[in-house]
Parts: structure tokens; C-alpha cells; sequence
């Protein structure tokens, strides 16, 4: 019997079988046993109970048989600032206040929807659904072979010199003195980010609906994102991502259920059945850059202070020395925040101006370190900004006037949408001024605005990225909204929601000719690669191709380019000009091969450094009028963070980036409302 | 009783292996009908092929005698019989022969006489062989030709190393490496040039091994 439950609930999780079509199987099932029953009843002439009642014929029954039913909260969200409520006791109207004595929100938090039986009935107009942590550790603990795999994290010694992982790092090692190596000590990472739930469609929908997730570190590599091992804390409320204040409604129910288990509470573990003392912290921060200002409580990155581990400022942009760079201390940036918090909203618009910081949930952790903390993960840092924008931006590859205009069209398109997009979303301050004159007016209006205030997608935050501050680029200022910001380049390429695109810069006199792009391409076409390695596209430069992978971007500069540029560029070995730019391009390719490997040690952090500040000279001196962007400036981190956290490649969003795109797959009947618990319960 | 629980196992994982073929271990012994059938589909290594062989598997303790010298040691001779594939999937990734797929082909790997030292090259013969009940993989691996001294001259690559890139001659070393899955490093990207390219002498190939990114 149980074989046959296993059976449906493989074919319903596993292979995507429709409710439907559970059903059917289950009721084939059904026959098949009572024609057994019947048989056996037959032959050995005794009564044989029947067997067909047992299987069941709906999936919740199934869960619920196989205790595999998640532990998910579901409470009332306020669709304009997020507060959450018991869906028994939440008032008709949000009741939240930004900070104490402003006018609350009001927005109103039930809608009427008609029942077939029933007829009207009130519902919430959102919820928020969010994972018990506890049940689901205990499930979790209770699995045999987990704690066999945790011990190997609690075991390891540490190399000295090369770093092949996490467990290797000062980052794990160092954290609160050795607090990891602890036995059931469990330190989980938190990321955050954003996903289209109908799928990502050039035609559909924009919706967005943010996926929380908690990994449990001390697994080994290989076992770290099976979806069985992973924790999905919480989903945000579709259709809009929350805005930067917003966020902490969200955040701070799961920081609150992770903070009891900081001093640690007693859970049963398989091997341990009467309970055993288990502690969990939050080591690593994950999410795309965006996110993860957003998560951590900085602001974007067209702030003054836009960096989250030094002080450096807008204008400091093109600095490389980096010896000299003040670098902030989790004490002040704790400080900062603390002081936001307890502002009134007037005065933290100067507050956050003034140190780049405000208040994040993840503040309440005690052992939470705001800088340290952090990781840039270099899939969006370094390949889908730094080396695509050598590609599109300074070699000019694949710019084109047509994609600018692509990005105007699409920006009138989302203008069209009654979801306007603020002019600046990056600063809380508009979105918080914005808030309270709303708070005032009309009630037509206040939803209208609050909309507003809200970004269609997560990235707003992502128009700032790659703004260059004394940008030049004359067809960007003549578009017609004067505001370059507002040219959402991620928008503009629907089909993959995570891709950042570059800014229209000033585009670069091309750096290749016709026949030296036609080389590249054919040397893409005739170079052997093996067959799980994705080819970039042939005719790379051209509009068709679309936006290009951070996988295609890495193969490119990794496998590709080396193996053809030098070709190219050493044709005419007295060309000065060719020299330099293979110089900077050797250093690109170093500083690449290096952030993105899976081993890394104290000299090749330092050999990254060197290298990544030669290759933004040497750009500098090839193009002088390209102005350096945020990119650049965080990854001049990166030496530092290697060292710190190790090699990167083992920290990379690449795969919870895969669990979003399971997610997105994951089979929904477009009932937004409906939509949280439809992706929790098949993941969970 | 034994006999029933070990049918029961053998289901259990043949479920499991139909459910979710992923998570069952390929290290598992060979049953004697899995045995038969691997034996059954094998056919003679060629004199060479077999004294490497040997050679490889009697490094650094003798544990094989050899088929071809009487008396035949039937405990501990080493069978001239193999199955020959022309791909072979290890660690989810495909490794094939040069004459099947290129790119599938050409390996950085290990010597394995000197652990340390590595090696780029091209697999001619991929081959299984159910020793000690457990299948082992070996492959034939031609290594490539290093420039002649007035070409190596000219390669640009001696001042990029970081570039994880080389040049060597288009033909192969004609020395051939018997390695098994665990002495291979990563793939190889491969890249024909024609004489002329870089001022060289003859044909080239230009050969990429940074697909590795440092996880062996």
C-alpha cells in the first residue's frame, strides 16, 4: 500500500501529474487492488479486508496520509505595505503604521469573492504564507542519513593555505569563535529573490513573486540544494515585489522564528529520538545585488554610499586605491541602522542619506554581522556585469541603436501600464514622502499611489546598477524621459527576469572589425567543446541571439575568447593599441578564472587584486571617456571576500537561481491569492 | 530467509533505481549475471592494449599474472577479454573517443606513473572490465605533440599562462597513457588552426582546459 501511495506522490511531485490525472491513477489503483482482494478472497475462501479504500483518491489526503503535509502559516497581508495579520482576527482595514504616530495605511484588507455552494464570501485580498522552521528541522533531523552528512561539516579540519569551500574559510571557522564546528550547531544561508510564477513570457504577465530560502551550509556541496534539503522560509505576495520597507513586514516573521533557535532549542533527531540541543544562525547573506540591499538594509546603488563594505562614494567611483578605501565596521553600520529605526520617517530620509544605511529584520540577530555577513555573488557582479559590459559597452559587441530603442519602447510600455514607475525608486525617501502624501489624499487615490510606490518588479532597485554618474551617452539623454533611471534594462528582457543588463553607456568605437566579428564567430561555431558545456550563440553581436546566459558570458571569456583573441590581436604584432588590449584583456581573464573557481587561497585573492586594478587601468587607458559603474567598484572587493569567504564558486546564486526557475515552472491556475500555497506545497 | 530479504533489497533498489536513477550509487558490486553480461558483450584487447593493462593494474603490487604466459593462474589471471564503448558517461559528463566526438574526447588528466603531473590529450579507446566484482573503467589516451623548439618560440601563450591556454601540434604524441575516470581533470577545448596561425610551422591545435575552474 504504501508502495502505491509513494507511487502517486512521485507522479504528482516529481513528474508533474495533473490533480486530474492523480485521480484517474488512484482509481485504477483502487480496482486493481480490490480485483487482488477479491482473488485472494476467492482462492484462500477467508474474508480479506479491502484494500482499495485505503488508497487515496486526492493529493491532500495523500500529504496528509504520508505526513508530508508542510507546516505553512498563512496570514491576511495588507496588498499595499505588506503588515500581516491572523486571517481570524485581522481588522477590515490595515491598521499598520510606518512608525509610531503616522497616519496607518487603511488599505483595505478583505475582497468579496463568489462561491459556488456558498455564494459571496469574504476573503483576504492577500496572504502570506510562511514555513514553520521548526517542524520542518525536525523533519528535517529525523531523516537518517542527514545527520551522518552534518557530521562531515562538524569533523573538518580546516587547510591552511588553499581553501576548497566554505567550511575552509575565516568566514566559517572564525564565526563567534568557532561556534561552527559545534555538534548540531546548523548555520544556514538566507537568499532572496524574485521569479515570474506564470512563467517567464515576452507577452504575459509580469508578476512577481519572491521565493525565501534558507540552505543549510553545514551539508556537503552535493547535497546542499536538493529541494529536500532546502528551507523555503517564506513567499512574497504576488503581483509586485515589496519595496524596500515593505520588505521588512516580510522578513521579520522568519528572522523572529530564527532568533529562538540562536541559544538553541531541543529537537528529536533520528539519532538522537529523545531530543538533542540544536542551534541555528544565519552565516551567509545570498541574493542578487539589488536583493540583497534590499534584504540587508542599504540603500541602491545610486545612493551616495552605495557600497555595503566600505565608505567610498558616488564620486569615488574610479579610485583603485584600494589600501585607502575606509572600510565600514559592523558597528557603526548596526549603529546607523538602529538610529533609522528609531527616527520618525521625516528624519530618515537624512539619516539613510547620510550613512547609506537603514533598518533590516536581520538586525535583530545578535551575532548578525552587517558587513561581513554579505556576499557579491559574482554570477551578477562579475559576469553579468563586469565582463558583459567589456562586451557590450567597451569592445561595443551587440550594442546597438536598435536595443537602446528597445529599451525605450519597453519603458513606454510599462508607462502605459496603470503601474507607474516612480521616477527614483531607489531612494527610500521618495517612496516613504510618497507614502505619507498618499496616506492624505483621496481613497481612488490612495490605491493609485500606493501602487505606485510598490516596483512591478523586485529590481527597480536594479535601474541604478550600472548608471554610469557622468554618463555622456548623447542618445540617452535625448529619450524622452529625461531620467535615465527609469530605462529598466532588466525589463527589458523579459524572457529572463534576472538578466542585468548594461545601461546604455557611451558606446565605444568598435574595438573589432566586420571580419574579426565574423573570426569570433566562426571560431565559436569550430572550436570542439564538450557536450554539457552550452555553446554561445553563433552570431554573437546580433540582436536575435537575445540576452546572453551568465553561462554564455563565462564560456565566452573563459573558453572562447582566449583562445581566439590573442589570434586576432597578434596579426599585426607592432599595433600598440592591440598590445593593450590584449594586456587588458589577459587581466580580465585572470581576475575571471580566479573569482569564479572553486578553490582559492590568500595569493590568489592578492593575484586577483593586482590584476582586476591593471585591467581597469589599462581600460581606462583604452577608453577614457567610459566612466566606471557600481560593478566595478564592488568587484575591487572581491580579493578581500575570497579571502574571506573562500572560493566563490561554491557560493554562487547559480543554483538557487535553478530552484527559481522550479519554481516558475512549478504548475499554477493564475489565482494570484491561490498562487503561494500552490509553489510552497510541491516544494516543501 | 536471507536469500528472501536480499530479493526484497534487490526490488527495493531496482524501484528506486526506476523512481529516481540518479541517486543509485554506481559503486555498487556486480552481480554474477551482470557479470555474464558485461563478459558476454566483450571482446579481445589487442597485445599492447593488454600488456598496458597489466602493467597499469600490477603497479605498485602484483596482483594479476598474465593470460598470455603458461601456466595460466586461473585465480589471478587478468582476463584479455573487454567491452569497448565509444562513449561513457562519469560524474554526469560524457567522455567519448576522438573518432566519436572531439570535444568529448580530449582530456587534461593526471599522469598517473607522476600524480602530479598533468597532461592534455585525446581518449582513442574507452574499455570496462568486471575485476574483483566491481566494473572498472580504463581509458587509452593518445597525449598531445608538444611544438617543435622553432614553433614553441612563437607561442603567445608562454607569456598568457593564466589563460589556462596552449598551443600543440595538430597530430597526436603517439605515446600512449592508460588512466582511469578518477586521473581525469576536466575537458579540453580544442581549436584547429591552420599553418601559418601565430607564424607556426605547421597545423595547430590551440587547446583550453579552463573548464576545470579549480575543482580538481
Amino acid at each position: 500500500m504504501l508502495i502505491f501511495q509513494l507511487l502517486l506522490v512521485w507522479l504528482r511531485l516529481s513528474k508533474g501529474l495533473s490533480r486530474r490525472s492523480l485521480r484517474t491513477v488512484a482509481t485504477v489503483f483502487r480496482i486493481v487492488l480490490g480485483l487482488v482482494g477479491l482473488i485472494v478472497t476467492l482462492a484462500s475462501r477467508a474474508s480479506v479486508p479491502p484494500l482499495d479504500a485505503k488508497v487515496p483518491l486526492h493529493e491532500n489526503t495523500l500529504y496528509s496520509q504520508l505526513d508530508l503535509e508542510p507546516s505553512i502559516e498563512r496570514r491576511s497581508c495588507c496588498p499595499a505595505c505588506y503588515a500581516s495579520y491572523s486571517i481570524q482576527n485581522a481588522p477590515p482595514k490595515c491598521t499598520h503604521c510606518i512608525t509610531p504616530g503616522v497616519q496607518p495605511c487603511n488599505e483595505p484588507l478583505d475582497t468579496w469573492r463568489h462561491r459556488r455552494r456558498q455564494g459571496p464570501i469574504k476573503v483576504p485580498r492577500a496572504f502570506y504564507s510562511t514555513q514553520d522552521f521548526e517542524a520542518w528541522l525536525t523533519h528535517f533531523l529525523g531523516r537518517p542519513e542527514v545527520e551522518t552528512l552534518l557530521e562531515q561539516s562538524w569533523n573538518h579540519v580546516p587547510s591552511h593555505d588553499t581553501m576548497y569551500g566554505l567550511w575552509d574559510s575565516p568566514a566559517w571557522t572564525g564565526f563567534q569563535n568557532g561556534w561552527t564546528s559545534g555538534r548540531h550547531h546548523l548555520t544556514f544561508s538566507i537568499y532572496i529573490d524574485w521569479f515570474n510564477p506564470y512563467g517567464n513570457k515576452i507577452g504575459g504577465k509580469v508578476v512577481s513573486c519572491g521565493a525565501i530560502m534558507l540552505v543549510c551550509m553545514n551539508l556537503p556541496p552535493e547535497h546542499r540544494f536538493r529541494l529536500g534539503n532546502m528551507f523555503f522560509a517564506g513567499m512574497t505576495p504576488p503581483p509586485y515585489s515589496p519595496n524596500v520597507t515593505a520588505i521588512n513586514e516580510l522578513t521579520e516573521p522568519i528572522i523572529c522564528q530564527l532568533l529562538t533557535f540562536w541559544p538553541g532549542k531541543v529537537i528529536p533527531t533520528f539519532q538522537h529520538p529523545n531530543g538533542v540541543l540544536v542551534g541555528v544562525a544565519i552565516l551567509p547573506v545570498l541574493a542578487d545585488l539589488p536583493a540583497l540591499r534590499k534584504l540587508c538594509g542599504y540603500l541602491s546603488f545610486s545612493a551616495t554610499y552605495f557600497c555595503t563594505w566600505c565608505r567610498c562614494r558616488q564620486s569615488d567611483l574610479e579610485r583603485l586605491d584600494l589600501e585607502n578605501w575606509e572600510p565600514r565596521t559592523a558597528a557603526e553600520v548596526r549603529s546607523a541602522a538602529t538610529t533609522w529605526h528609531s527616527m520618525d520617517y521625516a528624519a530618515r530620509e537624512a539619516q539613510a542619506s547620510s550613512t547609506g544605511v537603514r533598518w533590516s529584520p536581520l538586525h535583530l540577530l545578535p551575532y548578525w554581522d552587517p558587513v561581513e555577513s554579505l556576499v557579491l555573488d559574482y554570477m551578477h557582479n562579475f559576469l553579468e556585469g563586469v565582463l558583459q559590459s567589456q562586451l557590450h559597452i567597451f569592445w561595443a559587441i551587440g550594442i546597438t541603436k536598435a536595443r537602446v530603442k528597445s529599451f525605450v519602447d519597453y519603458d513606454k510600455e510599462l508607462h502605459a501600464l496603470e503601474y507607474e514607475i516612480p521616477d527614483d525608486t531607489s531612494e527610500i525617501d521618495d517612496e516613504l514622502a510618497s507614502l505619507r502624501s498618499d496616506s492624505q489624499a483621496h481613497d481612488e487615490h490612495l490605491t493609485a499611489s500606493r501602487l505606485r510606490a510598490r516596483s512591478v518588479s523586485d529590481d527597480s532597485m536594479e535601474i541604478g546598477d550600472f548608471t554610469a554618474p557622468n554618463s555622456s551617452f548623447s542618445s540617452v539623454s535625448s529619450l524622452p524621459n529625461d531620467d535615465t533611471s527609469t530605462i529598466r534594462a532588466e525589463s527589458s528582457h523579459p524572457s529572463d527576469r534576472d538578466y542585468i543588463d548594461v545601461e546604455p553607456q557611451p558606446a565605444a568605437e568598435p574595438t573589432f572589425s566586420p571580419a574579426q566579428i565574423e573570426m569570433i564567430r566562426q571560431a565559436i561555431s569550430d572550436i570542439n567543446l564538450p557536450s554539457w558545456v552550452s555553446r554561445p550563440p553563433f552570431n554573437l553581436g546580433d540582436a536575435e541571439h537575445g540576452s546572453l546566459s551568465a553561462d554564455e558570458l563565462l564560456i565566452l571569456f573563459e573558453i572562447i575568447f582566449p583562445m581566439k583573441l590573442p589570434e586576432i590581436w597578434l596579426l599585426n604584432p607592432g599595433n600598440v593599441r592591440n598590445g593593450l588590449l590584449l594586456h587588458n584583456f589577459a587581466d580580465l581573464v585572470l581576475s575571471s578564472n580566479i573569482v569564479t573557481s572553486f578553490k582559492t587561497s590568500g595569493t590568489l585573492a592578492d593575484q586577483y587584486t593586482t590584476h582586476f586594478i591593471s585591467f581597469r587601468q589599462t581600460r581606462h587607458q583604452l577608453w577614457p571617456n567610459i566612466a566606471s559603474v557600481p560593478n566595478d567598484h564592488l568587484a575591487m572587493h572581491n580579493g578581500r571576500l575570497l579571502k574571506h569567504w573562500g572560493p566563490f564558486g561554491a557560493l554562487s546564486t547559480f543554483n538557487y537561481e535553478t530552484v527559481n526557475g522550479i519554481l516558475a515552472r512549478v504548475p499554477t491556475n493564475r489565482h494570484s491569492c491561490e498562487l503561494k500555497l500552490n509553489l510552497f506545497k510541491p516544494i516543501s | 530467509m536471507q536469500d528472501l530479504s536480499q530479493t526484497g533489497s534487490e526490488f527495493v533498489k531496482k524501484f528506486i533505481s526506476v523512481l529516481v536513477p540518479e541517486c543509485v550509487s554506481t559503486t555498487i558490486n556486480l552481480s554474477d549475471e551482470a557479470v555474464a553480461t558485461e563478459q558476454s558483450k566483450a571482446v579481445p584487447l589487442n597485445l599492447s592494449q593488454y600488456t598496458a593493462l597489466l602493467t597499469h593494474l600490477n603497479t605498485p603490487t602484483v596482483q594479476y599474472s598474465s593470460a598470455l604466459v603458461l601456466p595460466v593462474d586461473p585465480n589471478t589471471v587478468l582476463p584479455n577479454l573487454a567491452r569497448q564503448h565509444t562513449e561513457i558517461m562519469w560524474n554526469k559528463h560524457i567522455y567519448s573517443t576522438i573518432r566519436t566526438h572531439l570535444g568529448n574526447a580530449s582530456i587534461l588528466f593526471y599522469d598517473p606513473a607522476q600524480s602530479d603531473r598533468k597532461l592534455s590529450g585525446g581518449i582513442t579507446s574507452i574499455w570496462t572490465l568486471p575485476l574483483a566484482g566491481r566494473l572498472r573503467t580504463f581509458f587509452f589516451v593518445d597525449g598531445h605533440k608538444p611544438l617543435l623548439p622553432h614553433d614553441a618560440e612563437k607561442n603567445p601563450y608562454t607569456k598568457l599562462p593564466d589563460m589556462q591556454t596552449q598551443v600543440v601540434a595538430a597530430e597526436y604524441s603517439g605515446y600512449t597513457y592508460l588512466i582511469e575516470p578518477e586521473h581525469i581533470i576536466t575537458h579540453a577545448a580544442m581549436y584547429r588552426r591552420p599553418k601559418g596561425t601565430f607564424g607556426m610551422s605547421c597545423e595547430v591545435f590551440v587547446v583550453c582546459v579552463a573548464l576545470n575552474r579549480g575543482r580538481k
